[in-house]
This record gives structure tokens, C-alpha cells and sequence, in this order.
């Protein structure tokens, strides 16, 4: 019997891959029945180098059953183009979209979008795996958590599925060989949920309880990461990777007796505030070479309407002993928040300015769904574009033209700040 | 928004002799490549503006820079007519030694009236060629024009501004400049120019313009994104009626001889504005 065959696509950025695919597809290879009729291919396209022309060649190659799309607000129009143009060559292949872009507003994306078969939910794994199993013959679409999806004509929005409580029941991608690690954009992640809630993030609203995954399991993935002398650099996904001491000291023992190759670990998310003299000789020990961090403001009653955490005098201090320790910090603004206006945004900028990290990264809010700006985006007064990347476009503190304005001053500010020395005789 | 230690670099030579000429007169006996070069090393900061006279007309400028990279400095940006860069060697040279940051100063959008503005003749060829070889690096750099409005200039400030945005410039700083001139006879073209330049996505900032006069603009006073500290020598005022303006210890005022030549008509005082304690933070 002819298998059907799955194939599983993101479109990334700077040629990254998906890890979430690879934990789709680990997790489905554990299922006899979808092991015996289904072969699943990831395939992670360069949404920079290829464009939507390329992407249907080699889906009408391929002759998929099955396409699965993984859905970010960066990526949306190009799955959405994908996916019209291929279901109106291929009308039998079967649709099925992910990601926090399309998960929380499910049924509004089959009402727009009449080539889409489903919509899952949350987190994937176990939903994905169900759904498989319906379009291959077993079980029933109406009682699969966690979708919605189109049944004649009709858009069933079926009860969400939990969050997945034992992430041991998730085998490792790079463990099973699924994804195989690359310099640079190979990550790692030790576990799932956030401490804070903030009111513009996906994570904390929807998956506040922290799971882990097995600490050996993390061990052999960091040993086996760093088992390749071509990877110079990885990441943690983590959304906060220092947010308990004891535990980032276990992580650090492991990356420490695993490095062989002096790989270096950039771009982790932490908490500045967090920072102390144990922590940054922590982070040496572990090669930690560049960090990512807030504020995203320092206007108080902006941190207290988006429920952020910030402490003025920690953060200076941490970032400092940061910098000084040869660990780059690069901090994060956005522009938009509810209670922000321009000239509080410019003190924000300001402020960050004289702290004197490596690097600023300006961005515009992106309301994003599932967030509580999103949902309560009437109470916080804000306007923000429908289509994805859901920008904001005005709250009621800062209008449309000084957003715009905020905008391009940033990117002059962004240009003049973040400036690397040209080639220097020195 | 950045904080630059100036160096001063010396009053001459300039090839520019403009009319307009409002750096800060300065002792010129300590502009020495040694006494340069230890004045880099006193309390170093992450950036350092070079400005004259014209920095590029220092021999020994690329070993400014060089020391100055040395030195740790991570910013550096010089002040200057641009001409020089019009020999893309030069450029070349400039940047290799360790700069990549540049503030350009443009007078007018055609060659008669920014020549006759410099004093010199063939000056704008030899800026626009600069801007010219700027935007055609490959390297990271930072551009930033500065136009400072006179009585001469104003009608043209639409076309300097569009002059300026055709070199991928980074910001355009508009810099009112001259008592001759009134604020009612320049706001509508300083206003066109800011919508121009917003329109086409690079930043504008203002300076020398009260407050009071930017209302509806205030997002683009240079002093309140940038500060009061500058090298171009100027001397303020406040009149009568700024005693009752919200701003009056925050807006640096008008250029002393503005109010003996136009009164203080144009001046209103700001009474209350939805920005006025966040300015004040800033300031």
C-alpha cells in the first residue's frame, strides 16, 4: 500500500530551521499506525532567498496528501499564498495550519481562507498526531481536541486540548535524528512556559505553567550539540534561561562538560534584573558570549498597564556587570505600548542609551493573537492592523502620526547606535 | 540622543568661507596633533564628534581616527563640508582608518545658492559628489545632513531637504540660523521640509526654534531629543512674554538681536501641553 505522504513546511528567516516541526514529527513516528501509512518530510524554506513560485515546484514534485504549515505573523501571507495556489493545482491535498498566528484565531482563518482544511490549536504535538490519524482513516475530526476545522461547509471550533503536562512524552529531534544541528541556528529547549505575563507575549497568557523536559534528555541533546566541531554557536529558546539560579547551574555544568570545541552560546533570553556576580561567572563558565533582554519600556505606568517586569536600579546594575564581563547585552524596545507616548518612548530610548549595552533593537508592538492586548484590545483603547503582522496603529496616548514618527526616528537612532566600526587599522 | 565628546580640531583651514559661519571661535593653539591626540585620552567616552574649521583638511586626520579607535572610542563622526569625500580615495582612507560617521552640511539645493552661501565656488559639486560616494559605500555608515535655514535659503529649504534625501541619508537635522530671519516667514517651508523628509521615511530634527513656535511640531526640537549642548556658538534670549510660557525654564528661547529686529509678536506662551511633564523628564 502506498504511503500518504505528509510534508510539514515553515518559511524562516536568515536560515533558520523549525524546531517545532521537528517536535510535530518526533512525536507523530511514535504512533504505529502513522509510522506504517504516512512518511512525514520537513521542510524549512528561506523565506528571503525563495519566493512562492519555487515552493509550488517542489510541492508539485513531491505530490503531497498532506501539507502542514507552521504559522508565525512573519510567514503568514507566504503560507496563505502557498496554500491558495497549491490547493487550486491539487484540490485533494489536505491543509492543516499551526502556530501562534493561526491557533488563537482559528475559525476566523477558515471563514477567510476556504482552501484550509484545519487549524490546530496550542500546542501541537499531541493534536497533530490525532488529526493525522483522522485523515488517515482513524478517529473523527469533530471529537480531536484542539482543532478547528471546516465540516460541510459548517466551522467546528472543537474544546481546546491542555497543555501538554509530561514533555518526556515528546521524544528530541535532534536525539531521534530528525533535525540535524547547523551552526549558528541550532536551539535547544529546557522547557515550556514563562514566570511572567506579560500582556503582549503569547507564552505567558497561554502556557503560564512551567513544564520541563527531563534533564537528562537536555543533557544528551546539549552533548550531542556540541559533539559537532562545526557548531560555533547555539541558543536556549527558553523564555527565561536565568530565571533560577540552581537550575542555570545545572545547565551550565552540563554545557561545561560537554564543550569541547569552545562552542559559544548567544542570544539567550533572560531577566537583567536577575543578574548578579554568581550568575555572570555562571554564564562564562558556559561560554555565554551575547544575552537578550527588555525592558521594552521604563515608563511605570506603561510597565504596570502591560504587566512587565522592570526594576530600574537591577537592571542597570546587571547590565553592567554584563558588559563588563565581555557578555554582549542586547536590549529590547517597542514602540506602541498601551500608556506610551512619543516622548515617553524617547525617554525610554534614552535611558537605555546611557546604560551603554552592545546593542538597541527598536521594534513597532505587534498585537498579536492570544495575547491579552489582543482580547482586550477595546479596554486598552488600542487600533492595531487585522492582517498580519498586526501592528499596532494607535493607542490612546500615542496616535497613528507620532507612532509613524516614533518609527522613523528609531531607525535613524538604530543606524547611529548600533553602528559596527568599519574595517579598522588599528 | 547620543552623547559625543567634541574635539576641536582647529579654525583653520576651510576651503568654505560661509557667511553663516557659526562654529565656536576656539583657542586654536592647542589643536596640535599631540595635544588632539591627549585630549582623546582625557576621560574617553563611547563617542567622539572631530569638527573645525574642517576635520578633513588635517593631514594627520586618519591617525586621529586610528588613535581614537585605540583609544576605545566606539562612535566616531566628523563634522564636515563633505567636500573631500568627493575623492572617493579619501573617503576610502577616512573610513578605513575608523569612522563611519558623518554630519554633512548642506546650504541650498543648486550650485548658485549653496556656493554663493560657502563663498566657494564649485563647493556644491564637490559636497553632492561626497554625499554621492557616501551612499555608494558597501561599508555600515552613518549619514546626517545639516542644513541651517537663513534668510538666503529659506524658500529652498523643500529642495535642499529633497537634494539630501536622494544620498540614503540617516537624518536631516534643520538648523535655524540666522536673526535676519523671521520665524513667520521660514515656519511654512520648515514645515514643508519636515513632511517631505517624514514622507520619505528619514528623520528631522529641528534647532534654534523656540518652543513655542514648534507647537504641533514638538517632536521634532532637536533640544529635546538632543539637548542644548552644541558647537555652533549661539547666544539666547527669553522676552516678557516667555515668563508665562509652561516652558520657560526648559526652551532655550530666541537668538539674542532676534526681538530688535521682529518684535516678539510671533511669540506666544505655551500654557498648558498633554507633553509637558514628559519633556520636562527629558530635559
Amino acid at each position: 500500500m502506498n504511503k500518504k505522504k505528509v510534508i510539514l513546511i515553515s518559511f524562516n528567516w536568515a536560515n533558520h530551521f523549525s524546531l517545532a516541526l521537528g517536535y510535530l514529527k518526533a512525536y507523530a513516528l511514535k504512533d504505529n499506525l502513522i509510522r506504517e501509512k504516512a512518511d512525514i518530510e520537513i521542510v524549512d524554506f528561506d523565506t528571503e532567498m525563495l519566493n512562492v513560485q519555487q515552493v509550488i515546484y517542489y510541492l508539485s514534485q513531491t505530490k503531497p496528501d498532506i501539507l502542514g504549515f507552521s504559522c508565525y505573523c512573519w510567514n503568514i501571507e507566504k503560507v496563505l499564498d502557498t496554500a491558495r495556489i497549491i490547493r487550486t493545482i491539487h484540490p485533494h491535498i489536505k491543509i492543516i495550519l499551526g502556530g501562534p498566528e493561526v491557533g488563537p484565531i482559528g475559525p476566523k482563518y477558515l471563514r477567510e481562507h476556504p482552501y484550509i482544511d484545519a487549524v490546530i490549536k496550542g500546542e501541537g504535538e499531541i493534536t497533530f498526531t490525532e488529526l493525522l490519524k483522522v485523515y488517515l482513516g482513524n478517529g473523527s475530526i469533530e471529537e480531536t481536541e484542539g482543532v478547528s476545522c471546516r465540516i460541510n461547509g459548517n466551522i467546528l471550533s472543537n474544546p481546546d486540548r491542555a497543555p501538554i503536562e509530561d514533555l518526556s512524552k515528546i521524544p528530541s529531534p535532534y536525539l531521534e535524528g530528525i533535525i540535524t544541528p547547523r551552526d549558528k541556528v541550532t536551539y535547544i529547549e529546557t522547557y515550556r512556559g514563562c514566570i511572567f505575563r506579560c500582556h503582549y507575549c503569547f507564552e505567558g497568557k497561554n502556557l503560564p505553567k512551567l513544564r520541563f523536559f527531563p534533564e537528562e534528555r537536555v543533557r544528551k541533546e546539549i552533548d550531542f550539540i556540541l559533539s559537532h566541531p562545526e557548531i560555533r554557536s547555539f541558543h536556549f529558546v527558553d523564555t527565561v534561561f536565568n530565571f533560577r539560579k540552581d537550575r542555570l547551574a545545572k545547565i551550565v555544568d552540563m554545557i561545561s562538560s560537554a564543550s569541547r570545541f569552545g562552542t559559544e552560546l548567544r542570544t539567550v533570553e533572560i531577566i537583567v534584573e536577575f543578574v548578579d556576580e554568581v550568575t555572570v561567572a555562571l554564564f562564562r563558565k558556559a561560554n555565554v558570549r551575547s544575552i537578550e533582554t527588555g525592558p521594552q519600556t521604563v515608563n511605570e505606568d506603561t510597565l504596570k498597564k502591560v504587566n512587565r517586569f522592570y526594576k530600574a536600579d537591577k537592571f542597570a546594575k546587571g547590565l553592567r556587570l554584563l558588559e563588563d564581563n565581555g557578555i554582549e547585552v542586547t536590549t529590547d524596545l517597542i514602540i506602541g505600548l498601551p500608556g506610551d507616548n512619543f516622548f515617553k518612548f524617547v525617554n525610554s530610548a534614552r535611558t537605555l542609551i546611557d546604560l551603554k549595552p552592545t546593542t538597541i533593537v527598536f521594534s513597532i508592538l505587534h498585537v498579536l493573537p492570544g495575547t491579552i492586548l489582543y482580547e482586550k484590545s477595546n479596554e486598552f483603547g488600542l487600533k492595531f492592523d487585522d492582517k498580519a503582522p498586526h501592528l499596532v496603529l494607535s493607542t490612546p496616548d500615542f496616535p497613528y502620526e507620532d507612532i509613524d514618527k516614533a518609527v522613523i526616528m528609531a531607525y535613524s537612532l538604530d543606524k547611529e547606535y548600533n553602528i559596527k566600526p568599519p574595517f579598522a587599522e588599528v | 540622543m547620543l552623547k559625543y565628546k567634541e574635539i576641536f580640531l582647529g579654525n583653520s583651514p576651510c576651503n568654505n568661507k560661509c557667511l553663516h559661519c557659526s562654529i565656536r571661535e576656539k583657542d586654536s593653539s592647542k589643536t596640535d596633533l599631540s595635544s588632539i591626540l591627549s585630549s582623546l585620552k582625557e576621560n574617553p567616552e563611547e563617542n567622539v564628534a572631530l569638527y573645525g574649521g574642517d576635520p578633513t583638511l588635517r593631514s594627520d586626520l586618519p591617525e586621529i581616527i586610528r588613535e581614537a579607535r585605540r583609544d576605545g572610542y566606539k562612535r566616531l563622526k566628523i563634522l564636515t563640508n563633505g567636500r573631500a569625500f568627493s575623492d572617493i580615495q579619501f573617503l576610502g582612507q577616512i573610513m578605513k582608518a575608523g569612522c563611519n560617521l558623518f554630519e554633512i552640511t548642506l546650504w541650498g539645493s543648486n550650485p548658485s545658492l549653496h556656493d554663493h552661501l560657502t563663498q566657494s565656488s564649485g563647493s556644491f559639486r564637490e559636497t553632492v559628489r561626497g554625499l554621492e560616494n557616501l551612499a555608494g559605500l558597501s561599508e555600515d555608515r552613518f549619514v546626517c545632513v545639516r542644513i541651517p535655514v537663513c534668510k538666503e535659503n529659506h524658500p529652498d529649504l523643500e529642495n535642499c531637504v529633497s537634494t539630501a534625501l536622494n544620498f540614503s541619508i540617516n537624518r536631516i537635522i534643520l538648523s535655524f540660523h540666522d536673526s535676519r530671519l523671521s520665524f513667520q516667514q521660514a515656519l511654512p517651508h520648515i514645515n514643508n521640509a519636515i513632511n517631505i523628509s517624514i514622507f520619505n521615511r528619514i528623520w528631522v530634527q529641528t534647532e534654534g526654534i523656540p518652543f513655542c513656535i514648534m507647537q504641533g511640531l514638538e517632536q521634532h526640537i532637536g533640544e529635546i531629543l538632543a539637548g542644548l549642548n552644541t558647537i555652533y556658538a549661539r547666544t539666547f534670549q527669553h522676552h516678557n512674554c516667555c515668563i508665562q510660557c509652561i516652558y520657560k525654564d526648559l526652551c532655550p528661547g530666541v537668538e539674542t538681536g532676534y526681538a530688535d529686529r521682529f518684535g516678539d509678536k510671533e511669540f506666544s506662551p505655551v500654557m498648558e501641553s498633554k507633553y509637558f511633564q514628559d519633556i520636562r523628564t527629558l530635559l
